[in-house]
C-alpha cells in the first residue's frame, strides 16, 4: 500500500484537481439557456475551458467543426498531463491506448479522404489536434500517398497493418470503405483490451477492468444497435463487426444482434444495464441512458481506496463524455435543434449533489 | 527556313533575341511555333519512349553529328519508327503474353499450395449438389466471432493450416444458407482464395500438372526475351539517336517563337561570337542558295542596346583549367559586356591562396587523387574534380616549399620556410599578396572605367587617385618593413603627395557638380534640386577617410592567409599529440595509426572547407568589390546539350 501511495499520490492529486474542474450542473443550466452560439462560447470562456475557447474566439472561428477541434484540445491536455506523471510503463500503455481512439478517428478521416480523392485542406477541420505524445502514426507521410492501397502499405508495420490488409480486400470486393473503418475500430479495441490485461498490479487491473469493460460494453451495445437498426445489416455481420473486450460474451452479443428491434435488444441486456436502459425509445435515447449508467460506474472509482489507476482512466473517460455532450449542446444551439437538454447531456451531469459522484468525490483525494 | 534552323542547331553558339521584346515583335510580326509539327514530334517521342521502355534500352546517348532539319526529318523519323514498331510489336506482344501466362500459373500454384495440407479433391467437390464451399484466409482473432455468428446454420469451418495471425479455411454450408455464410465471412474479413472452376483431381495433382506446364511457358518467355534482346541490339543506337534528333528538332521548333516573320520572310536575330559569323553566313547563303540576307551589326549601332532594352549577353570563354571557376564568378554576378571578365584572375589567385593556406605534399596528393577520381568517374561533377586537382597540385608545391608531408616536417627540407617557425615573415608575405591583389583590383577598375567610358569616377577613391594613394601608403609600409623607417625627406614628400591626392579625392565631386550645373545653366536649363555644395564636401571628406580605412582593413585582411596556414600546421601538432597519448596507453599499434589517419581525414575535410570559404571571402570582398559591377546577362546558346536530353 505504501508503494501504491508513493506511486499515485502526486498523480491522484493532479487528476482529482482536473476532475474538480469539470462543468457544474449550474454551468450546464446556463449553457442550455444561452440564446445562440456566441453567447454559449462567451459563457464557456468563463469556465475551465477558457484557454481553448478564448483561442477559438480570438481566431473568430465559431463554426461547429472548429468548436469540436478546440474543445477536444481540453481533453487532450488532460491526457498529456496524466501521461507526463504516470508512474509505470504498463499504465502508460493503457492511457496511450485510450488516446488511440482519437488517433483511430483521424486515421479513418485520412483514409476516407484518400478513398474519395479529397485533399488535406478539405478535411483538416475534422481532424483531432493530436501531437507526438498522443499519436505516433506517420500522418504526414499518409497524406502524401496516392491511394488507399499505398496508405495501407505504409501502415504495414503499425498495429493496424495486418487487419487493414485483410479489410482492403473487402473494400475492393464491396467498393466501400466501411470494412476499413470497422477494421480500425476493432484494432483499437483490441489494443485497449490487451493494454488492460497488460497492467501488472492486481489492484490497478481490477479497478481498470471495471471502468474499461463498462465503457466497451456501452460502446458495443450502441454499435450493435446502430448496425442492426440504422444500417440494416444482418445479425451475423453485427456480431463480426462488434468490438472485442468488455464484459459481454460473444454469445451475449450474438443474442443482442439477433434482437428484432430496440426494445427486444434492451430486454436482452444484463440486468444492471437493462435497468438503466429501460425506457429508451431510440438509439440516441439508449446511448444517453447508457452514458449515464457508465458515468455512475466511473464515479465509483473516485470513492474508497484512492491509489489506483482506475481514477485516471475514469477521469479521462468522463471528461470525454463531458466534451462530447458539450459538442452536442453547441451543435444543437448552432442548428437551432429544439430538444430538451436531457436528450443531449447525460442526466447525472445536470443534477447537483448526486449520491455517487458530486463534490464529495474531490474531497476523497 | 528549315535548313537554316538545322544550321543554327549545328553552330549551337547563338543566343537568340526574342523578337517579341523588340519593336518589330510589338507590331505583331512574330513567327510563332508550328503546333502541328510540334505535335507530330511529341507523338514520335512518345513512341520512341515506349519502345525504349519495352525493349529495356539503356546506355550512353550517342552524340548528334548534325542538327536535324525539323520539317523534313519528321517524315524520315515517322517512317523509320513505324518500320521498327512493325518488326518489334509481334515479339513484344508474344513476350507480354508469355510473361502474363507464366505469372498467372505461378500465382495459381502459390494459391493452391495454401490448400496443400488438406489435399482437397476438386473432382469430388465439383459433384456437391446441396453444399456450398469456399476457401480463404481469415484473421485468427476473428475466428471465435465467426464461429458464433454461424451458430444458427448448418456449417463447417475446416482449418487447412494456420500461423500466428491467420487461418486458411475451407467453409461449408447448405446451398440455402449461402447468403448467411457469405455475409458472415465478409464481415469477418475473410479473404477468398480464387480457385478457377473446372479443376479436376486433388490439389497436389493439380499443382503437379501446373508445374509440368511451367517449363514450356518458361521456354516461351525465354524465347520472347531472346528475340527482344536481338531487337534491342539491332535498334538501340538508332532509337537513341532518333530520340536525340527529335528532342533537338523540338527545341529548334520551339525557338521559332522568338523569330520574326513578315509574309514569307523570317527574321532571326541573335548574338554570337564575331569570329564564327563568316562561317555561319557562308553556310546559310549556301543552304538558301543566296536567298537570304545575313548581316552583322555592331552592338553600339543597335538602338535597343543603346536604350538598354536589350543587353549584350556574356559568353565565358576560358581554357579548360580555368573554366570550372566560372561558377564562382557567376555566383557573384555576370560581368557586363564591357567589363573585364575576372575568372582568370580569380582562378589564379584561388589556387595560389589555397596552396599557401593548405600547403602539404600528402594532403595535396589526396586532394589530387580525389579530384582525379571525380574528374574521370563523376561526369556531372567534372568541374569540381578539376578544381580539386588544381588545388591539390598547389598544396603539393607549397608542401615542398614548407617541407611538410602529412604534417611531418623532417622528411624533406623546407625550400622556403616552416610556417610555424617563421611566423612574422610569413605574415608579411601574406600582406604583400594582399597588396598585390588589391592593386590588381585597382588596375582592373581603371581598365573598366576606360572601357565603359566612365571617366567621371577617374579621380575618385576607387579610381586613379585612390590607387595612387594606396600605392603610396603601401610603398611606405613596405619600405619601413624592408629597409627601416623612411628618411625625413621621404616622409615630407609622401605627406605632400598624399595631401594633394586626398584633396583631389575630396574636391573632385563638388567640382564636377559645379561644372555640370554651370553647363546646364549655359544651356538654359534650370538645375535640378539637389544636395548643397557644403554638405557634398563634408560627405567627400568622410568618404575619403572611409576609403583610407578600407584600404588598410582590406590589406590586413590578407593576414588570414598566414593564420590559416598556421592553423593547418597547429592541427597537425594536435593530431600528433593525441596519437602520442594513444601510443603511451597502448603502444604504437593500430590505435596510434588510426588516430593519425582519422586526424588527417578530419583536417582535410574541415580545414579544406574552411580554407575554401575564406578564400572565396577574400576574392569577393577584398578583390571583386574593387572593380566588379556585374549586372550582365549570361549567354544562352540556342541548344544546350543538357536541354536536348
Amino acid at each position: 500500500m505504501l508503494r501504491a501511495a508513493l506511486k499515485y499520490s502526486y498523480l491522484n492529486a493532479k487528476t482529482r484537481t482536473m476532475h474538480a474542474r469539470r462543468l457544474k450542473p449550474s454551468d450546464w443550466h446556463i449553457l442550455e439557456t444561452t440564446k445562440d452560439p456566441p453567447a454559449f462560447l462567451r459563457y464557456l470562456s468563463a469556465t475551465s475551458y477558457a484557454p481553448w475557447v478564448s483561442r477559438l474566439l480570438s481566431a473568430r472561428q465559431e463554426g461547429n467543426e472548429q468548436f469540436e477541434r478546440f474543445v477536444f484540445a481540453a481533453l487532450f491536455d488532460d491526457y498529456r498531463k496524466i501521461i507526463r506523471s504516470i508512474p509505470d510503463n504498463d499504465a502508460l500503455g493503457l492511457v496511450r491506448a485510450l488516446a488511440a481512439r482519437f488517433e483511430a478517428e483521424n486515421l479513418k478521416i485520412v483514409l476516407r479522404a484518400l478513398f474519395s480523392g479529397l485533399k488535406k485542406s478539405q478535411v483538416s477541420h475534422l481532424l483531432y489536434p493530436l501531437d507526438q505524445k498522443l499519436s505516433r502514426l506517420p500522418f504526414d507521410s499518409l497524406w502524401r500517398q496516392d491511394s488507399l492501397g499505398d496508405a495501407v502499405k505504409l501502415l504495414a508495420e503499425t498495429a493496424y497493418g495486418p487487419m487493414l490488409r485483410h479489410a482492403l480486400s473487402q473494400v475492393d470486393a464491396q467498393g466501400r470503405l466501411f470494412p476499413v473503418e470497422m477494421a480500425i475500430d476493432i484494432v483499437f479495441f483490441r489494443q485497449i483490451n490487451s493494454a488492460v490485461h497488460g497492467v501488472r498490479s492486481r489492484r490497478d487491473r481490477t479497478s481498470v477492468v471495471e471502468v474499461v469493460n463498462s465503457y466497451v460494453d456501452v460502446v458495443n451495445i450502441c454499435h450493435v444497435a446502430r448496425i442492426r437498426f440504422v444500417y440494416g445489416l444482418s445479425a451475423e455481420e453485427a456480431l463480426n463487426y462488434s468490438y472485442p473486450g468488455g464484459s459481454l460474451t460473444i454469445k451475449g452479443l450474438h443474442s443482442l444482434a439477433k434482437a428484432k428491434d430496440l426494445q427486444a435488444l434492451i430486454k436482452l441486456l444484463p440486468l444492471g444495464i437493462r435497468l438503466a436502459a429501460e425506457g429508451a425509445e431510440d438509439i440516441p435515447g439508449l446511448r444517453m441512458a447508457l452514458e449515464e449508467w457508465l458515468l455512475r460506474r466511473m464515479r465509483r472509482a473516485f470513492l474508497g481506496y484512492p491509489f489506483h489507476l482506475g481514477v485516471q482512466v475514469a477521469h479521462l473517460l468522463e471528461k470525454e463524455i463531458e466534451v462530447r455532450s458539450l459538442v452536442r449542446l453547441f451543435q444543437a444551439k448552432a442548428t437551432q435543434y429544439q430538444r430538451p437538454q436531457a436528450e443531449l447531456v447525460p442526466g447525472i451531469l445536470l443534477k447537483s449533489g448526486d449520491s455517487v459522484g458530486g463534490e464529495g468525490v474531490v474531497q476523497a483525494g | 527556313m528549315s535548313r537554316v534552323m538545322g544550321i543554327l542547331g549545328d553552330f549551337k553558339l547563338l543566343h537568340l533575341i526574342n523578337i517579341s521584346e523588340t519593336r518589330l515583335g510589338k507590331l505583331g510580326y512574330t513567327a510563332g511555333v508550328p503546333s502541328d509539327l510540334l505535335d507530330r514530334y511529341d507523338n514520335v517521342l512518345e513512341s520512341i519512349a515506349s519502345l525504349v521502355r519495352e525493349l529495356e534500352i539503356k546506355g550512353p546517348v550517342p552524340p548528334l553529328e548534325k542538327a536535324p532539319i525539323p520539317d523534313r526529318d519528321i517524315f524520315y523519323m515517322e517512317e523509320t519508327l513505324a518500320d521498327i514498331e512493325n518488326q518489334v510489336s509481334g515479339c513484344l506482344v508474344r513476350g507480354r503474353e508469355a510473361a502474363k501466362e507464366l505469372a498467372k500459373t505461378e500465382e495459381l500454384i502459390s494459391r493452391l499450395s495454401m490448400l496443400g495440407p488438406a489435399d482437397i479433391d476438386f473432382t469430388r467437390l465439383s459433384r456437391l449438389c446441396f453444399v456450398y464451399c469456399t476457401f480463404g484466409v481469415l484473421p485468427a482473432d476473428n475466428m471465435p466471432r465467426l464461429e458464433e455468428s454461424l451458430s444458427d446454420i448448418h456449417h463447417s469451418l475446416v482449418t487447412i493450416s494456420r500461423n500466428k495471425d491467420r487461418f486458411v479455411l475451407a467453409a461449408f454450408c447448405l446451398n440455402e444458407d449461402r447468403d448467411v455464410l457469405e455475409r458472415a465471412l465478409k464481415s469477418a474479413f475473410f479473404k477468398e482464395i480464387d480457385i478457377p472452376s473446372g479443376l479436376k483431381g486433388t490439389v497436389s495433382e493439380v499443382i503437379e500438372g501446373l508445374k509440368k506446364e511451367l517449363p514450356a511457358l518458361e521456354t516461351k518467355a525465354a524465347q520472347a526475351r531472346e528475340e527482344k534482346e536481338a531487337f534491342k541490339k539491332r535498334f538501340q543506337k538508332a532509337l537513341l539517336l532518333m530520340r536525340e534528333k527529335a528532342f533537338m528538332a523540338r527545341l529548334l521548333l520551339k525557338a521559332q517563337s522568338k523569330f520574326g516573320k513578315i509574309d514569307h520572310t523570317y527574321l532571326v536575330t541573335g548574338w554570337l561570337p564575331i569570329e564564327i559569323f563568316p562561317r555561319l553566313k557562308d553556310a546559310i547563303m549556301k543552304a538558301t542558295r543566296g536567298r537570304a540576307i545575313v548581316e552583322s551589326v555592331d552592338p553600339e549601332d543597335v538602338r535597343e542596346v543603346r536604350e538598354g532594352i536589350v543587353k549584350i549577353p556574356i559568353l565565358f570563354n576560358n581554357p579548360l583549367l580555368i573554366r570550372p571557376f566560372e561558377k564562382l564568378t557567376s555566383l557573384y554576378g555576370t560581368p557586363s559586356y564591357r567589363e573585364v571578365e575576372p575568372t582568370v584572375f580569380l582562378a589564379l589567385s584561388f589556387v595560389l591562396l589555397f596552396g599557401m593556406m593548405f600547403g602539404d605534399v600528402g594532403h595535396g596528393l589526396v586532394l589530387f587523387i580525389v579530384g582525379l577520381y571525380v574528374f574521370r568517374r563523376l561526369y556531372r561533377y567534372m568541374d569540381y574534380g578539376i578544381i580539386l586537382m588544381e588545388c591539390g597540385v598547389s598544396s603539393m608545391v607549397f608542401g615542398v616549399l614548407y617541407g611538410s608531408i602529412f604534417g611531418v616536417e623532417d622528411i624533406i627540407p623546407a625550400i622556403w620556410l616552416h610556417p610555424m617557425k617563421d611566423i612574422n615573415r610569413f605574415m608579411m608575405f601574406s600582406v604583400y599578396i594582399g597588396v598585390g591583389m588589391i592593386s590588381m583590383g585597382f588596375i582592373l577598375n581603371i581598365i573598366n572605367m576606360i572601357r565603359t567610358r566612365n571617366f567621371q569616377e577617374f579621380l575618385s577613391a576607387g579610381g586613379v587617385v585612390g590607387a595612387l594613394l594606396y600605392w603610396l601608403l603601401a610603398g611606405l609600409g613596405i619600405r619601413y618593413v624592408m629597409a627601416g623607417p623612411p628618411a625625413p625627406v621621404e616622409i615630407m614628400a609622401a605627406k605632400a603627395v598624399s595631401s594633394v591626392l586626398l584633396l583631389v579625392m575630396i574636391v573632385e565631386r563638388p567640382v564636377r557638380v559645379i561644372l555640370r550645373r554651370r553647363r546646364e545653366r549655359g544651356k538654359g536649363k534650370s538645375p535640378q534640386a539637389e544636395q548643397g555644395i557644403g554638405s557634398m564636401v563634408i560627405e567627400s571628406i568622410i568618404e575619403a577617410l572611409d576609403s583610407i580605412i578600407r584600404f588598410l582593413a582590406n590589406t590586413v585582411s590578407f593576414v588570414r592567409v598566414a593564420a590559416f596556414a598556421l592553423t593547418h600546421a597547429a592541427l597537425f601538432a594536435g593530431v600528433f599529440a593525441i596519437a602520442d597519448m594513444v601510443a603511451q596507453g597502448s603502444g604504437r599499434g593500430a590505435g596510434y595509426w588510426l588516430t593519425l589517419v582519422g586526424g588527417n581525414i578530419v583536417i582535410i575535410l574541415l580545414e579544406g572547407m574552411v580554407v575554401s570559404i575564406q578564400i572565396i571571402r577574400l576574392e569577393y570582398f577584398e578583390f571583386f568589390s574593387k572593380f566588379f559591377r556585374g549586372g550582365g546577362r549570361p549567354f544562352q546558346p540556342l541548344v544546350k546539350q543538357e536541354e536536348v536530353r
